[in-house]
């Protein structure tokens, strides 16, 4: 299969499920809009673990499902775009339920629709109307789309466990194989120029979207039986392939392959590699982040600012392999060469994969602060005679500011802790990531010392992540710490 | 009106902002660039010599084992770098051939041996004839001392035996009929690579591209690597197909019902596959890289690799009684190796071949 082979179908099978998913998008944010308490809770915790889950651990769990089908190429490729779709929902769902009340109100929509005169042809009735409705309650049917096609399009860790065709792994075969960097870099230029072209539509959608204040969110009605009926079943079908499978099949090989923890304590240092380097790649990228979408219209600078955010997110909206690649060739130049083989080209190229996501984060943060509550809790804990007036003041602090940056980094880092592509082209020797390494293995097919590595890698940094957000809400009442200071 | 009223919302707006915290402020990019200074000046590989470097393409599980035995005995410290399934050990041969002018490897460990006799002829090879040399095989060493084997393994067909029967016969005969029960491995890298550079060498281009032309007509399943066509057919989903020794003996482990027939060439031959080590030119640690190339052509080494999962055979003089079963019975095999030395040549035409057949 030639690139433009494999680039046509990658293309086809992203927008085929961007356009299967946006309408879904839709009725999930309404559910959500509707639910209340802990329904809206299961809703959202459902999503976000559909999107969290690890490919790596999906990959691996259906690495022998996905051989048994090598005779039917056709139900592979499908198995593999569903559960793509299932991973890119969240995504999508979040944009929608997130976007900014559109300008035109549904009634304006049908004042509109009423005043087109009979005269006028359908086609052209359709396009005023579809006009409309994109600049009105459709209006996040761009991003939302085009954000999910950006995810399926750039997939690599998915896609290579089960065997199916991507224009990433095409790519990264040619390199491994010895095709030269350089030429590497021309045959990525195709799938970069789709990507871009996709792009320069999102972008400017987006920026724009956030100068719009808080959500001013409208009650919305209860979704109708049938389509709640339909949307659960959805979401368990979706979290029984993407979460509870993959998650059974590991860890019924975990419990024979606890052994191999014992005579590979190389894992430990893997994993603390893994994690450290993660977190300082995303702590980076949520500073610089903050730097670009802090309000730049109200500065003098704003529009340098919101310039440079577009261009320095552009590599990350081409995905890890793109990036890897491009600083790959940079730091192999003569001008870099000093530093090829240190850290360093990893953490450049995890920042710049990290930014567009950190800069989302941003705006979904902003999106949802709560100005008045916030200014409240600020005063009060400053001006609170009693020490445990002051407390009370610094957990409500850490619930309205605090708890979304802490997150967002944790989202940050779990995406750069898990992402093997990086670090397979740009890890210094003697610095191999466990999740990188576990990667690897992954390809051998499944063992049970595999399956109980797969499960420390995981459980180390979600006890981190645990330990953290137990330690920090009564540590921010008296600790500012310094990249929580800033605020878009 | 609207307008007062908007801007009574800006300015109430402005109002509800919270003072800030102006110090946090100003340490934030302090810290950002204390980050990258640190990052920037404390990390360049000006300072070299550190760790002995070591790109490794034999699997991590086991060569990580060795390294730290080495460690232990040496003092000397070892940062290793292994190859990925995914770029199947071409990876770090390119790597190698890219860093020639500035090389950051000071041994290269590869688990097949085409790939060193490119970097040999590429002149990224350094010569070493140390104490290991001599007690290797002369088919499994260089000439000229720029590398030498240890711890090989076999092509080897492995069948499914619930599907068919694990005999040369059994096996000339699925040959001759419909092959979408059979599975090998994309013949772009590893020792499938090896396979066809063989037939390559003997039986000429035309012969290995109809023959390759009539396998996929034939609709054999070509997979991205040896341990899936071992994973098929240890599933039964492929009925038999052809991968090395060390994925055979991982199915043998799992219990799945296969057997092993060696891959013959016409004079009986077989495809022995060395790891070979090398030491890189220009490295700025010979003596400690000639500590290993020894270590690892020592017979301790090679029990040790014989020992392992992969069950990887001897090739120089070992105490036999050692050895596990499974690789007693596999010494025989390496007398009757094919002499791989010569197939740089057709290492290259094969490749440049198969690059525009299989993708490029």
């Amino acid at each position: 299969m030639s690139l433009a082979e494999a680039c046509g179908w990658t293309l086809l099978r992203s927008a085929l499920i961007a356009v299967c998913a946006v309408p879904v998008c839709f009725a999930l944010s309404r559910l959500l809009s509707a639910a209340r308490g802990r329904m809206q809770t299961l809703l959202w915790a459902v999503l976000l673990t559909l999107f969290f889950t690890p490919d790596l651990v999906i990959g691996y769990a259906y690495y022998n499902f996905s051989l048994s089908l090598i005779h039917h190429p056709r139900w592979n490729e499908l198995f593999y775009a569903l559960l793509l779709f299932f991973k890119v929902l969240p995504a999508g769902t979040a944009i929608v339920y997130f976007a900014p009340p559109p300008p035109i109100s549904p009634q304006a929509l049908f004042c509109r629709r009423l005043a087109i005169p009979a005269s006028q042809s359908a086609l052209s009735r359709l396009a005023t109307l579809l006009e409309y409705s994109l600049r009105g309650s459709w209006r996040a049917v761009l991003p939302a789309g085009l954000l999910m096609f950006l995810l399926a399009f750039q997939e690599i860790d998915l896609v290579s466990l089960l065997n199916a065709t991507s224009w990433t792994v095409w790519l990264f075969d040619q390199q491994a194989q010895g095709l030269p960097l350089s030429q590497t870099l021309q045959n990525a230029l195709l799938p970069t120029l789709c990507q871009v072209a996709v792009i320069a539509m999102v972008l400017p959608i987006l920026l724009k979207s956030r100068a719009a204040g808080g959500i001013q969110r409208t009650a919305a009605g209860t979704a109708r039986g049938w389509i709640f009926g339909l949307l659960c079943g959805l979401l368990l079908i979706g979290t029984l392939l993407v979460c509870i499978v993959p998650f059974q099949i590991v860890f019924k090989g975990t419990v024979e392959g606890w052994a191999v923890l014992v005579r590979n304590p190389r894992l430990f240092r893997e994993i603390t590699a893994g994690i450290a380097m993660a977190l300082a790649a995303s702590i980076a990228t949520y500073a610089v982040s903050g730097w670009l979408v802090r309000a730049p219209q109200r500065t003098q600078f704003g529009w340098c600012r919101t310039t440079t955010a577009v261009v320095l997110s552009l590599p990350g909206f081409c995905g890890a392999l793109t990036i890897g690649l491009t600083v790959l060739s940079l730091f192999q130049s003569r001008f870099l060469n000093r530093w090829y083989d240190t850290p360093l080209p990893w953490f450049a190229a995890l920042v710049l994969f990290l930014l567009p996501r950190a800069i989302l984060l941003r705006l979904l943060e902003a999106a949802a602060r709560r100005r008045e509550s916030l200014f409240l809790a600020e005063t009060l804990s400053r001006s609170s005679p009693s020490r445990a007036g002051r407390a009370a003041a610094g957990r409500l602090l850490w619930q309205l500011k605090y708890r979304g940056r802490f997150w967002s980094i944790v989202f940050l880092s779990w995406w750069a802790y898990l992402d093997p592509t990086l670090p397979s082209l740009l890890r210094p020797s003697g610095l191999d990531p466990a999740p990188m390494r576990l990667y690897n293995f992954m390809h051998y097919g499944q063992a049970g010392g595999l399956s109980a590595m797969l499960v420390v890698t995981l459980l180390a940094p979600i006890a981190l992540i645990v330990a953290l957000s137990l330690l920090l809400p009564p540590l921010s009442a008296s600790l500012r710490l310094p990249w929580m200071s800033r605020s878009p | 009106m609207p307008r007062e009223c908007a801007r009574s919302a800006r300015s109430q707006d402005h109002r509800l902002k919270p003072p800030r915290s102006r110090s946090a402020l100003r340490r934030l990019p302090a810290l950002l660039a204390l980050l990258c200074i640190g990052l920037l000046g404390g990390c360049t590989n000006d300072n070299r010599p550190g760790p002995l470097v070591v790109y490794c393409a034999h699997d991590s599980l086991y060569a990580d084992e060795i390294l730290q035995k080495f460690t232990e005995q040496t003092g000397i410290q070892v940062s290793p770098r292994y190859d990925t399934e995914a770029t199947k050990s071409l990876g770090l041969v390119q790597q190698l051939v890219r860093e020639k002018d500035n090389p950051r490897c000071d041994v290269f460990w590869n688990n097949e041996l085409l790939g060193t006799l490119h970097l040999k002829h590429q002149g990224v090879l350094q010569s070493y004839r140390g104490s290991g040399f001599d007690r290797i095989p002369e088919i499994y060493r260089d000439a000229e001392a720029y590398w030498a084997g240890f711890a090989a393994r076999f092509r080897v067909y492995i069948v499914n035996t619930n599907e068919m029967q694990a005999t040369a016969d059994a096996i000339d005969e699925a040959w001759k009929g419909d092959l979408s029960e059979t599975a090998i491995a994309k013949p772009l890298y590893g020792t499938t690579l090896t396979q066809y550079c063989v037939y390559w060498h003997l039986w000429g281009t035309d012969k290995l591209k109809s023959w390759n032309a009539d396998l996929l007509k034939r609709g054999i399943r070509v997979v991205t690597g040896n341990a899936t066509v071992k994973n098929l057919v240890a599933q039964g989903v492929c009925h038999w197909g052809l991968t090395d020794t060390d994925d055979f003996f991982l199915a043998v482990d799992d219990g799945s019902p296969v057997a092993m027939v060696p891959v013959t060439l016409e004079n009986q031959q077989t495809i022995c596959i060395p790891n070979t080590v090398a030491i890189i030119e220009g490295t700025q640690h010979r003596d400690e890289a000639r500590k290993l190339v020894d270590f690892l052509l020592s017979a301790e080494t090679e029990l040790a690799l014989a020992n392992s999962k992969s069950r990887q055979v001897p090739l120089g003089p070992v105490d036999e009684q050692r050895l596990p079963d499974d690789v007693t019975q596999l010494l025989p095999w390496v007398e009757r190796g094919y002499d791989l030395r010569v197939l740089n040549d057709a290492r290259n035409q094969c490749l440049a071949w198969l690059q525009g057949e299989y993708g490029q």
